[in-house]
């Protein structure tokens, strides 16, 4: 006789299921039972991964949950149709609703609910109450049975006949069930483990709360014929073989109240689409466009994607109506549907790109469209689709938080019992950096023994618990739109934030399912871009909108070559910087490689010095075949793009665009739980059998790898290369307005304020200081003598100033200018914590005479009650001593987070001229290889995880920024001053070429002191 | 009137009414911030008796240096200006009101008595010393701080009375020393039982009166207070004498553990020149309560001889119980599984009786290298009795754990 497993929690039943859905499915395959339910605890969150893996192992998965009820009874509702499927994702939902984040509420009320189509399973508490089966035997379920786990416990035999007794008495059948919690008894110390971390204490203490024994995994079925009584087994079938649903007969609908009466959905897509192509080509569609259209909307029909297209150009159309920027990316966004929705600026003319590569028929894959929003008005998107579909239609995808090591680290040391000092020490230790094998090493420098057992249980338990979910978390911005109520299709749960709702599935499981979404993300640069649009608009007394920026201008490109990219788009960072100058941007495709060549796949399949050699012309244009040269041709034979590499897949190792896609998706998951050898058997056969050398394919093999969890796809580039276009082009023509918005945006991006400041100077850009006279909230431009646009630097940029009293400022400043401290105070009715961030910030400079005069007046500034307010009376002025340089310096650090003054290290530079120290300009002109001395406050810290262990660092003085390489070696001899200083000064080798200027430190010294009072901010490890 | 202010390194607030209290020998106007940690006392009274501000200057910091205190001071004319001098590295006694101004002009802000608010306020508007401050009108300043702030310098230069209340040491003599972590050696001891029998022998000197018994009580951890009690038969108030009697006794006493905590309590004294011998009264004696009991047949039998059984919350049936000496066993839920009542160390068998039904799989203790897979079955002798055996899965060898009667 077989089994069917009735009651079996995965690792999805947080810190209870110590194993993985997969790890269950599999282990009941192995054994041969007949179907297996997975029944997390309130919780449907494993529910699709469980799906996909008994669809591989062609093992028959029943869906269900359990709940607990205070006094230790659980009922168990498993599912055997669509209709009960239905009624459970209600229950869920409403129990979870009922509840905060993270945990459910359940009352024998809530069972009174419509459950008429689940089957009950009563699991009674360890002392078995009748009147709790009396209860369930009269809820409204399809079917009820009595579940008997023979656990090799004391009381099993016991409980048996009891349960069999109250059986007989009240009319339930018995069934046998597991209670199963772990895939095979040698996870029971993980069990454990994940017990001790629930109930937050210690293995060694959990005592009777840990299960007797081993016993609660998928057991053998000679065990079961054992233990349990025939019929107990056969009811296991009977269930079984009543449960039919499966959740690829899952029908979801899109909301359809985007189309208008009368219309088809296509014919309203079409109708909008041409629409808008009348928009973008108003002297007349080109014939090749209007081609193109015809056939992304016959694909379109085909796979029935309307909806999901009408949905983005709704809310991109409602972005458009409220002035927010906004710009889609991804797979299908680089269509010619979606140029004329508006949904993208991306010129399909101006792209190579074909739009079957992104959506295709062969793949049943969802479309793939991500719409970025100004990061501050994102909230009002996010509102309307709230309100144009109603809460219960909408809500975020999850995201599963799963155990990383260190978490792992903390949480497995603290059950075994190490101190919280260890614990601390040894899970601070692990940089993000550290591999696997690092444990160990940790552990003998904090003064363990690797072979102690306590080591070998943290190693080895650690080991298993990474990869396990924690908890459910908000995707950053996947919404999901239904027809009908979303609770009918998956369970809704509540989200930190208020107001907020997510599903219990991730980005993943959606995908899994063909279910759609549509992410409305946040991207501050849009937020910078329109406001330095706008600032230019305002400036120049016309409308300036990111259509009218020129295309392929030649200064712009110009500025880029020379590396000089602060501030720009997806280019700034450092490793971007010193890639413009070899890469040397021409034209708007060179950007998108421009932003795709940095990442991960590229350079660990080694692509970067290929394709940069073959660009300047010192290595011959090859391909491999004649084949590949139709997908390489536009990256001179090397492959870049995640689409090109998946591509390879499919003309050289024999894949169907199906497998292929199943690659992509699957890279991460074979790279922690293995399966990657199959796939690379595969792949390398495949393409030796075509003709391709051992040593491509290989290398190819290591991009996919690369791409795994990293996949930079060209259809993202392209957009982000727009955004870098505008972005380069405005820092070139419009710096002043450029500089402005990113301070007006920031926080965002890879700089400083102070930091963006000193480069616009640099660049020739004036700032006029904050003040209170004349400063708006914002940075703002005003004309200089000539009329060129100096910046004024906003009250926004003032520490601890509140956004509301700021504006009161400006408000009241409309009557009149104001006569004193404490006219202002009054007139803006200002708090003295706003008075004194405006004293600090120097912004009542103008209005005092100079900071310390600002704060004797601000704090001077009576609050009077009533009618005698405004009256207090006049004082003597008191002469107070003005600061020093240095001091004012340091006061507008602090106050303001940057300094119109000289820069720091101005002042210093004639201590660090006897020291022999170069200015970070000179390194261009000096002799590469020569020795060096340079100086500068830490702005960053880099250890990309492709450069071996390597940290770049960059250095900021008063002429610009150097940058630093530190090799492991010093980095182990020199880390105090390495990690903990803000001032150094570096002895090292300059290494020029191509225009880009290093220095190989091998002396790092800690000059911090030398800073005095001044605060400095170095953004590290990002 | 002039004022000596101690900074006290230590926070607690019986280790400042000690200090307190000792200092009470040097003046009988002793006042007390515990808040701000200063110690005032007034000695222009008591000058001329300790023969000069050199010499009292002097035992304060010796009497300071024997409590092993590192203390700061200063002497000024006012408390907020002794207090002000105390809280700098190194001045200089101000021994009158007129020389007060010049001498505090040069001082940092920082340490000031104002709110830090106000303080922080000042440095922003450039202000850097003490001088700079007295210099600005005081409406102006009333104005930004508030009266509590002029106020308050009013009393720092002596414009304004400032009086404080005395603070009186206690009838009986009673002193708390706890440690951050257990002691485990007599030489730790020591140590603050030396600087405690400084401070009460300050006490002691202020009073003018000695002692014949100190009772000291040293807490454990895990066991009962041990106490002993020192009698001297002449009257003592040296502390030095004392600590060597006391030093003779603890190193003769074994102490059941780590030491968490020494109290030290005196309740009556004695003319330090009155000979007349006072008698212990036996009669006082507590009530021999359950604990007390314990105590004493632990203090005359040892610790192991006395325990008593508790339960343990574990499914190992042999880990299940315990034998303990020590506090009352934690609150665990009562179960009553069917189990023999007679529990022997497990003993390897050859023959195996007839088994009974089902086994019940215990496995547990893989943490600390003691896991085990064990299947109990209840067996049946040919006696008649019924055993209780397992067999070990590592192994497959049977034990017998248990009998029922």
């Amino acid at each position: 006789m077989s089994y069917a497993e009735l009651l079996c929690a995965s690792n999805f039943s947080f810190q209870r299921g110590a194993s993985h859905p997969y790890e269950l499915v599999e282990r009941a395959k192995e054994l041969g039972y007949a179907a297996l339910a997975i029944t997390d605890e309130c919780s449907l969150a494993g529910i699709v991964r469980a799906h996909d893996a008994a669809k591989d192992a062609g093992v028959k998965l029943i869906i269900g949950s359990q709940f607990r009820f205070p006094a230790g009874e659980r009922v168990v509702l498993l599912a055997p149709n669509h209709a009960a499927y239905t009624e459970l994702c209600e229950f869920i939902t409403q129990a979870r609703r009922a509840s905060k984040k993270g945990s459910y509420a359940i009352s024998r009320k809530a069972f009174a609910s419509a459950l008429k189509h689940c089957i009950g399973l009563c699991m009674p508490a360890a002392s078995i109450d009748e009147e709790v089966v009396c209860w369930f035997a009269r809820l409204a379920l399809a079917r009820h049975y009595l579940a008997f786990t023979h656990g090799l416990a004391q009381d099993s035999e016991r409980r048996l006949e009891i349960l069999r007794k109250l059986g007989t008495a009240s009319g339930l059948p018995l069934v046998a069930v597991g209670d199963v919690h772990y895939h095979q008894r040698e996870r029971r110390p993980v069990h454990d483990v994940l017990t001790a971390i629930r109930l937050a204490t210690t293995v060694d203490q959990i005592g009777r709360a840990a299960f007797p024994n081993g016993e609660r995994h998928l057991r053998p079925l000679a065990t079961l014929r054992k233990l349990y009584p025939r019929e107990l087994l056969a009811a296991t079938l009977d269930i079984a073989l009543e449960c039919s649903f499966s959740l690829d007969t899952l029908h979801y609908e899109y909301p359809e109240e985007l189309v208008p009466a009368g219309v088809s959905a296509l014919q309203h897509l079409r109708k909008l689409t041409l629409e808008g192509a009348a928009r973008r080509w108003p002297a007349g569609v080109p014939v090749e466009v209007r081609a193109q259209i015809d056939k992304e909307l016959a694909l379109i029909a085909v796979l029935r994607y309307e909806h999901y297209f009408l949905t983005v150009e709704d809310v991109v159309r409602f972005a458009r109506s409220k002035n927010i920027l906004c710009q889609g990316r991804g797979s299908a966004a680089n269509s010619a549907v979606c140029y004329c929705l508006g949904v993208t600026a991306v010129d399909p003319a101006r792209v190579s790109m074909l739009f079957e590569r992104f959506v295709s028929k062969e793949r049943a894959e969802p479309p793939d469209i991500d719409i970025d929003f100004e990061h501050e008005r994102r909230e009002e998107v996010i509102q309307y689709v709230y309100n144009k579909y109603g809460r219960h239609r909408t809500a975020l995808a999850a995201t599963v938080i799963c155990y990383r090591r260190r978490m792992a680290v903390r949480d497995v040391g603290k059950a075994l019992g190490l101190s919280l000092e260890v614990v601390d020490a040894l899970s601070q230790a692990l940089q993000w950096f550290d591999g696997d094998a690092q444990l160990p090493e940790e552990f003998v420098k904090l003064g363990f023994d690797p072979r102690t057992r306590m080591a070998r249980h943290l190693v080895a338990l650690v080991k298993q618990i990474v990869g396990f979910p924690r908890h459910l978390s908000q995707h950053v911005g996947g919404f999901v739109i239904s027809q009908h109520s979303l609770s009918t299709l998956v369970p809704v749960e509540n989200a930190a934030m208020a107001d907020r709702t997510v599903i219990q599935w991730d980005k993943n499981d959606l995908e899994s399912l063909g279910l759609l979404k549509v992410d409305c993300l946040a991207l501050g640069m849009l937020t910078a871009i329109r406001r330095a649009l706008d600032l230019v608009s305002l400036f120049r007394g016309r409308t300036f909108k990111m259509e009218d920026i020129p295309d392929a201008d030649p200064a712009t490109y110009d500025m880029l070559c020379r590396g000089e990219s602060v501030g720009v788009f997806q280019v700034e960072s450092r490793a971007q910087m010193s890639m413009l100058p070899r890469l040397k941007p021409r034209c708007y495709y060179d950007l998108v490689i421009q932003v795709a060549i940095i990442r991960p796949g590229p350079i660990q399949g080694g692509m970067v010095h290929p394709y940069l050699r073959r660009r300047q012309g010192e290595e011959k244009v090859e391909y491999p075949s004649t084949a590949l040269e139709r997908v390489l041709k536009r990256t001179y034979g090397v492959p870049l793009f995640q689409e090109q590499v998946m591509e390879i897949a499919i003309v050289a190792a024999g894949f169907t665009p199906g497998e292929a896609d199943m690659v992509r998706r699957s890279m991460a998951a074979w790279q922690r739980r293995g399966g990657l050898e199959q796939f690379r058997d595969k792949l390398l056969q495949g393409m030796l059998d075509r003709g391709y050398t051992p040593q491509f394919a290989n290398q190819i093999y290591q991009q996919i790898l690369g791409f795994g969890s990293y996949g930079f796809p060209e259809s993202h580039a392209a957009s982000f290369a727009l955004l870098a276009y505008t972005s380069s082009w405005l820092r070139c023509h419009e710096p002043a307005a450029f500089v402005a918005g990113l301070l007006n945006s920031w926080p965002m991006g890879f700089y400083a304020p102070a930091q963006l400041v000193n480069d616009a100077r640099r660049n020739g850009v004036s700032f006029r200081p904050v003040d209170v006279q004349t400063s708006d909230w914002y940075c703002t431009l005003e004309p200089d003598a000539a009329g060129v646009p100096v910046v004024r630097v906003g009250l926004c940029m003032i520490t601890g100033l509140v956004q509301q009293e700021g504006r009161a400022i400006v408000m009241a400043r409309a009557h009149g200018l104001f006569a004193s401290v404490d006219d202002l105070a009054h007139r803006a009715t200002l708090t003295r914590r706003s008075l004194d961030a405006l004293a600090r910030g120097g912004a009542l400079n103008a209005l005092a005479g100079h900071r310390r005069a600002a704060h004797w007046q601000a704090f001077g500034v009576e609050r009077l009650p009533g009618a005698l307010a405004g009256t207090s009376a006049q004082e003597p002025v008191l002469m107070l001593p003005q600061a020093t340089e240095a001091e004012e310096i340091a006061a507008d650090y602090a106050g303001l987070g940057l300094s119109l003054g000289r820069h720091p290290l101005a002042l210093l530079r004639s201590r660090f001229d006897r020291l022999h120290v170069h200015r970070a300009a000179d390194l261009a002109q000096l002799k590469s290889g020569r020795r060096v001395r340079v100086a500068g406050i830490v702005t960053h810290r880099q250890r990309p995880e492709t450069a071996s262990g390597v940290i770049f660092m960059s250095l900021e003085d008063e002429t610009g920024i150097s940058n630093l390489i530190v090799w492991p070696r010093i980095q182990t001899t020199q880390r105090a001053a390495l990690f903990g200083a803000r001032l150094i000064i570096v002895e090292g080798e300059l290494q020029s070429a191509s225009n880009v200027t290093h220095v190989i430190a091998e002396k790092i010294r800690d000059y911090t002191a030398w800073l005095g009072r001044l605060p400095t901010q170095s953004r590290d490890f990002h | 009137m002039l004022w000596l202010c101690v900074v006290s390194p230590v926070q607690e607030k019986h280790a400042l009414k000690a200090l307190a209290s000792w200092a009470g020998q040097f003046s009988s106007c002793v006042c007390l911030d515990a808040e701000r940690r200063l110690l005032w006392l007034e000695i222009g009274s008591s000058l001329r008796y300790f023969g000069g501000l050199d010499v009292l200057l002097k035992k304060v910091a010796a009497g300071l240096h024997a409590l092993t205190l590192k203390a700061t001071i200063g002497v000024a004319p006012t408390p907020e200006a002794a207090a002000l001098l105390a809280r700098q590295p190194q001045t200089l006694p101000v021994l009158q009101l007129d020389h007060l101004r010049q001498a505090l002009a040069a001082l940092p802000l920082n340490e000031l008595a104002m709110l830090p608010a106000a303080i922080a306020g000042l440095q922003a508007s450039g202000l850097t010393s003490v001088g700079e401050l007295l210099a600005l009108p005081r409406d102006a300043l009333a104005r930004r701080w508030g009266l509590q702030a002029t106020d308050y310098l009013q009393r720092l230069l002596g414009e304004r009375a400032d009086p404080r209340k005395p603070y009186r040491a206690p009838q009986t003599y009673y002193r708390r020393f706890d440690f951050a972590e257990p002691v485990q050696t007599v030489e730790g001891l020591l140590f603050p039982l030396r600087r405690i029998l400084y401070e009460l022998q300050g006490y002691l000197r202020g009073r003018d009166a000695a002692l014949q018994a100190l009772n000291v009580a040293f807490r454990h951890h895990d066991h009962a207070d041990t106490v002993l009690t020192l009698r001297t038969t002449d009257p003592q108030r040296d502390a030095l004498r004392l600590f060597a009697l006391l030093r003779e006794k603890l190193e003769r006493t074994q102490l059941p553990g780590a030491v968490t905590q020494i109290r030290l309590g005196v309740e009556r004294f004695v003319a330090l020149r009155d000979t007349q011998l006072h008698l212990w009264d036996e009669s006082e004696r507590h009530d021999a309560s359950w604990s007390d009991l314990l105590d004493k047949l632990r203090a005359r039998l040892g610790d192991q001889a006395v325990r008593r059984l508790g339960l343990r919350d574990d499914h190992r049936p042999e880990k299940a119980w315990c034998v303990e000496s020590g506090a009352a066993a934690a609150d665990l839920p009562p179960a009553f599984p069917d189990r023999p009542l007679w529990l022997l160390p497990p003993r390897p068998i050859e023959r195996l009786p007839k088994l009974l039904g089902r086994p019940e799989r215990i496995e547990a203790g893989w943490w600390n290298g003691e896991d085990s897979s064990r299947d109990y079955y209840i067996a049946q002798t040919a006696e008649g009795s019924r055993w209780w055996l397992y067999r070990e899965a590592a192994t497959a060898r049977w034990f017998l754990q248990g009998i029922w009667a």
